[in-house]
């Protein structure tokens, strides 16, 4: 297997570098690889941020957003935390996990650990050879074409309660067909390690556990990596690909109540409503005001401006505000 | 000819997917080996091409519900 390391700390990059790896390269055996992020929450395949994800919280500490190509739920990356990849050009035509998770669990079997892999492709450290298990390892698949790229997290060293933080979204009722996480107990492998190791020292005993050559980048695939890296860091991919959803949000003023809602496609809004003490004037008609503008903050608030300036009896940006927090 | 196109089975395991994406839709024609949709299945995305070319008269699975393995997804006619 051939081990093929970045230093790549943008999830954008990182991704990239995934998608680069599976479908413009070729190689004679699979490829492993071992990376980490800078503080990011990452979001499945088809899942909606506004549902997993406290977005005025991880604006306000500068955590990256990113959408994967794979499935599955919403995780947190930190410097703590490495991120593995396989992509292999000869797997099953059916779903197979095991193949890939059975030499990590082995890796970490040889640090001592008491590790299982359960029915739901995770990965679970048994401290002490108790009953209670606790997640330090999610999986899970995209395909395109003949090649696999199944990647995983490990959770090394991570800051468990920013992560907490990050991924209790705010209050919308939100109606959508969106994949929903599914939130685990989860612990971090330092802590239970006999003999203390730092992150790098742990990326290279499972490196070098897992592969016996190496390809390192080249200036060509860097240029294609950073060009691709545009693609995954766009508000298109990372907004624009949210599954059809409906949402309600109610905000209180002093002086009364707003409740908006919006259908919202492919992050553009295609129809809004209005209910509440808003009347300064005449009614507004949300639905022209807001009906093709992105589902954003920004854009929200220039289009409320542009269109309903002095109907509004509470400040616009200060109601912006409050509808996406 | 009309038919139905089926969800291949690419699990072993008794689950179901959710059809995530369609991309196509009716009155599309397309051409065998190209993208008719993306399913989710077990944390795994996976696209599904057509299999010879078609035209797509009506897509019987809406955007995030669930299909079984061998279910008709699609009613198509060769073209």
């Amino acid at each position: 297997m051939i081990f093929c390391t970045t230093d790549f700390t943008l999830p954008y990059l990182n991704f990239a570098a995934e998608y680069y790896l599976a479908t413009r390269k070729h190689f004679d055996e699979d490829v492993f690889m071992l990376w980490r992020n800078e503080p990011s929450v990452i979001i499945g395949r088809y899942q909606n941020a506004y549902e997993e994800v406290n977005l005025e919280y991880i604006k306000e500490k500068g955590i990256h957003l990113a959408r994967r190509m794979s499935g599955g739920g919403t995780v947190y990356h930190d410097l703590g935390c490495w991120e593995f990849t396989f992509i292999t050009e000869k797997a099953d035509e059916n779903i197979e996990f095991e193949r890939f998770m059975n030499p990590i669990a082995e890796a970490l079997r040889k640090l001592g650990l008491d590790v299982r892999i359960t029915g739901r492709n995770d990965i679970m450290l048994y401290p002490d050879g108790g009953e209670r298990g606790y997640k330090i390892s999610g999986n899970t698949q995209y395909k395109k074409g003949n090649v696999t790229v199944h990647h995983g997290t490990l959770l090394f060293d991570t800051d468990i309660e920013e992560m907490v933080k990050s991924t209790t979204p705010a209050e919308y009722k939100i109606t959508s067909k969106a994949i929903k996480s599914v939130r685990e107990r989860v612990t971090n492998i330092r802590k239970w390690l006999s003999n203390d190791m730092t992150g790098e020292e742990f990326a290279r005993r499972i490196g070098t556990y897992m592969t016996d050559s190496e390809y390192i980048l080249n200036e060509e695939d860097l240029a294609a990596i950073h060009e691709l890296k545009d693609f995954f860091e766009s508000r298109k991919w990372i907004y624009g690909e949210t599954p059809a959803f409906d949402i309600k949000k109610t905000v209180s003023f002093e002086g009364g109540t707003l409740e908006f809602g919006f259908t919202v496609k492919k992050g553009i809004i295609v129809s809004a409503g209005l209910s509440g003490d808003f009347f300064s004037s005449d009614d507004p008609d949300l639905d022209a005001a807001l009906s093709g503008v992105e589902f954003s903050p920004e854009e929200v608030s220039s289009a409320l401006k542009r269109n309903c300036s002095g109907i509004f009896k509470f400040d616009i940006d200060e109601t912006v505000r409050k509808i996406f927090s | 000819m009309e038919k139905y196109v089926k969800l291949p089975e690419i699990s072993k395991k008794k689950e179901k997917a959710i059809l995530c994406e369609w991309c196509a839709t009716p009155g599309d024609i397309i051409h065998s080996g190209e993208l008719l949709c993306v399913i989710e299945v077990n944390k795994v995305t996976e696209e599904i091409y057509a299999e010879y070319d078609m035209e797509i008269l009506c897509l019987l699975i809406e955007e995030g519900d669930e299909v079984a393995f061998g279910e008709n997804i699609a009613k198509v006619r060769n073209v």
